[in-house]
């Protein structure tokens, strides 16, 4: 029933904002790989980092505002898709556990209170299909999945905003 | 840390205009002179500021010769002309910058651009570096980003089979207040690299070498540090959290704005990533002597030990294991029974779990995720089969109302830890009695480890000899080079129920030879072992088909190919540890009849940096068969 709901929502979701309902975060920042594809694992996108030691000096190089960074650090709007992007197959693999390091810090970057911390890792959990609905799933796919599973819990609605 | 100049009288009155607005016609008339002339400091109270370790650290100057020099290549970081090398001018220029609001870098007015020698000086003479009004809204949404209240020193260790890495790393991570343990991966990371652009080979070797190459200093969130070193690379991470006060934090996160996009000289093995690493803790603390302790070359697990030297700099430790030794340990912490079927599981038994309890099925698919996630990783071609396996075993998990069975934390024990381990520079005594002769060998080993030094805080089974030079003085011929062996590399992991890693040793150097009983000249030789390592009850065994090239006059045609197989055991009880090594071949190019030669080493760790060893070795060679017997003492340092 609770699967239903939140399909329901996530068709509706779709449907009044076509393209995302995370505007904001499309364009300029390009978040956007997929579970397990890019380079060995997610691409990385935010921060172009090369093999063998060295890795481009975003932070030399960045002045200013460049897409998703500024001055080197994450612009705040950004954060928690640039975590996403970047841990989508350690957020999978946490979800599915119910527990660990990338779940834990997503929800300390959606500012989850400490109370309902058990209940968000649990709904994470039992809707890991729906979030993570087949391997070659996109970083904003997974964050509107994502928000609507907490939409369909009243307690949990309030942190959607920040996914 | 920073004491206030005591001014002459005169300099501090000519203050007074600039902040009050009482005299405003006496202001308007001397203003664009008087400004300037304000700043300007007595020689004495300049010489003393300037050859300051604050000052002479926070810039990167270094004493050549006559004078200074900052490692910092590029003249645009200076503010003198002659800033790169005159302390003393720069700090004139910088105490002259910070009168005036101009916007002078990176459109950034003086006190923006360089945050940290304003606070230095501002604190040091706070007469001649007036107090700013204007907030720096860059820095300050930067740094409230960055949100750091520690520091961690970081270090990832060697990874498989990849003796470029063998040495380690190091950077550090600012850790933000409020983060659990379990939300570190959120914080911001400092890593030090050189900018090779895309050079390799060769080119890179040299460059790195001789200092071609410019080094930058960067930051990026810690994840992405976890994902390329813990993840892609499979290296263990050790992570030192440093007790640096909340105030060197801020000076630490103020300085590094300041080096953003500099470019420091860099090279390889001494002003390196830790070396820089280790400059940059000592511009925040000059109170600190870290660099000084390294003459020529710099190992990043020596940085650290130079770091956690200083009393009471480390709070506390963690171990994160990389992918390979999460699988190692999770496949440790299960059953026989569960292993086996998870093995099943993964290759393709879909029913292979139906036997087990929820909880094993649990550890089951915990196990086959890091197994297949490793294997993925590590994989550059096609894993669309391995990504759907992936996701076919999350979805089974996320079905299983069971907590993850937490792998146990067996490495990070004060024992194991890298840096407990012994220093990396060998130098050794020995006396042997070999084919009816005495001999007094002395060696030096700059760097690393072998498989048979004092374990604790080394990868079992990895060893790194690089440029073992040994002299030996025999009775009758007098001092004479024994050995140059300038690279050896031991690579020995074990095979287990889901790795089959391969073992090989490599090693390539000058070494003496008996061709006759009255001839023992020195050779070269190049060995190569591929095969394959056991654990087993007595120790790792090694069994490694073995090709070397030796090189010398001796030879017909002035070299030969033997071809053999090399055996070795290691068997390491702590204090105590035995190697047996034995290797035999034959000539492929003359048909030569076999020859052997097996060595018996027993090292006795007295403490963690001293050693005894007893070898006995015995070779049969077509010309001669001779013994030898010798006892050394090592010392690390």
């Amino acid at each position: 029933m609770k699967q239903l709901v939140i399909m329901f929502i996530l068709l509706a979701v779709t449907a009044i904002f076509p393209h995302s309902l995370l505007a904001d975060n499309v364009g300029g920042c390009g978040v956007g790989s997929k579970l397990f594809a890019g380079q060995r694992g997610i691409a990385p996108q935010v921060f172009a980092i090369t093999t063998n030691g060295t890795f481009l000096n975003t932070f030399g190089v960045s002045t200013g505002t460049s897409g998703c960074t500024q001055d080197g650090v994450v612009h705040s709007n950004w954060k928690t898709a640039a975590f996403i992007d970047s841990n989508m197959n350690k957020l999978a693999r946490d979800m599915s556990r119910g527990e660990g390091e990338a779940l834990d810090s997503l929800a300390f970057l959606l500012d989850v209170e400490t109370t309902d911390k058990e209940q968000f890792n649990q709904a994470l959990k039992e809707n890991f299909t729906t979030i993570f609905s087949s391997e070659v799933v996109t970083t904003d796919l997974v964050r509107n999945n994502l928000v609507a599973v907490l939409h369909a819990s009243e307690n949990l609605a309030q942190y959607a905003a920040k996914v | 840390m920073q004491e206030d100049v005591v001014l002459p009288a005169q300099t501090r009155s000519v203050v007074l205009p600039l902040r009050s607005f009482l005299f405003p016609l006496f202001f308007l008339f001397l203003a664009p002179l008087e400004i300037r002339a304000q700043a300007q400091l007595e020689e004495v109270v300049r010489k003393k500021i300037a050859y300051q370790s604050g000052w002479l650290k926070l810039n990167y100057y270094q004493k050549t010769g006559g004078g200074f020099r900052s490692q910092v290549t590029a003249d645009s970081f200076f503010l003198a002309q002659s800033g790169r090398v005159d302390p003393e001018a720069e700090l004139q220029a910088t105490i002259n910058a910070f009168q005036t609001d101009e916007i002078i870098r990176d459109e950034q007015a003086a006190h923006c651009a360089y945050p940290a020698r304003y606070q230095f000086l501002r604190a040091q003479l706070p007469l001649h570096v007036p107090e700013k009004k204007q907030p720096c809204k860059r820095l300050q949404t930067w740094m409230s980003e960055i949100n750091a209240e520690a520091v961690t020193l970081i270090y990832p260790g060697s990874y498989q089979n990849n003796p470029a890495s063998m040495f380690g790393h190091t950077l550090l991570r600012l850790d933000q207040p409020g983060q659990a343990d379990d939300t570190r991966m959120l914080s911001y990371s400092v890593n030090y690299a050189a900018e090779t652009g895309g050079v390799g080979g060769l080119l890179y070797a040299v460059n790195g070498l001789l200092g071609g190459f410019n080094g930058f200093f960067s930051i990026a969130p810690y994840y992405q540090m976890l994902r390329k070193y813990s993840d892609l690379e499979s290296r263990d991470i050790w992570e030192y959290q440093l007790a640096l006060s909340a105030a060197d934090v801020e000076f630490l996160l103020r300085h590094l704005w300041e080096l953003r996009g500099v470019p420091f000289t860099y090279y390889y093995f001494d002003e390196n990533c830790s070396y820089q690493l280790l400059a940059l803790l000592e511009a925040v603390r000059p109170d600190l002597e870290l660099v000084n302790r390294f003459a020529i070359h710099v190992i990043p697990v020596d940085t650290v030990r130079a770091v956690l030297d200083q009393e009471g700099m480390l709070r506390a430790t963690r171990f994160r294991p990389s992918a390979s030794s999460r699988v190692l340990l999770r496949s440790e912490s299960v059953s026989t029974a569960v292993q086996i079927q998870t093995k099943k599981y993964i290759a393709g038994e879909q029913h292979a779990l139906d036997m087990l309890t929820p909880v094993e099925t649990a550890a089951a698919l915990d196990l086959a995720y890091d197994l297949i996630e490793f294997k993925r990783l590590k994989n550059a071609g096609d894993t669309s089969k391995e990504e759907r396996q992936l996701l076919a075993i999350l979805r089974k998990r996320s079905e299983l109302p069971i907590a993850e069975k937490k792998i146990p934390a067996v490495y990070p024990t004060k024992d194991t830890s890298p840096h407990a381990g012994h220093r990396t520079t060998r130098s050794r005594i020995e006396y042997r009695y070999e084919y009816e002769s005495s001999l007094l060998d002395i060696e030096l080993r700059p760097a690393y480890h072998d498989t048979l030094d004092f374990a604790p805080g080394y990868t079992p089974g990895f060893g790194i000899d690089f440029l073992d030079v040994g002299v030996r003085v025999r009775e009758k011929s007098g001092l004479q080079l024994k050995k140059i062996q300038l690279l050896q590399i031991e690579s020995l992991t074990a095979h287990s129920r889901f790795f089959k890693p391969a073992s090989w040793r490599f090693s390539t150097g000058f070494e003496r030879r008996y061709f006759s009983p009255a001839d023992d000249s020195l050779q070269y030789m190049n060995r190569l072992a591929v095969g394959i390592s056991l654990n087993t009850p007595f120790g790792l065994l090694s069994l490694l088909p073995e090709v070397q090239n030796p090189i010398a006059s001796h030879y017909s045609d002035g070299s030969d190919l033997f071809a053999g197989v090399y055996a070795g055991l290691i068997a390491d009880t702590g204090n105590i540890a035995l190697k047996i090594e034995g290797r035999s071949y034959t000539s492929l190019l003359n048909k030569s009849d076999l020859q052997h030669e097996i060595s018996l080493p027993v090292r006795i760790a007295h403490t963690t940096n001293t050693a005894f060893r007893i070898t006995f070795s015995r070779v049969w060679y077509p010309e001669l068969h001779y013994n030898s017997l010798g006892v050394s003492y090592d010392y690390f340092w």
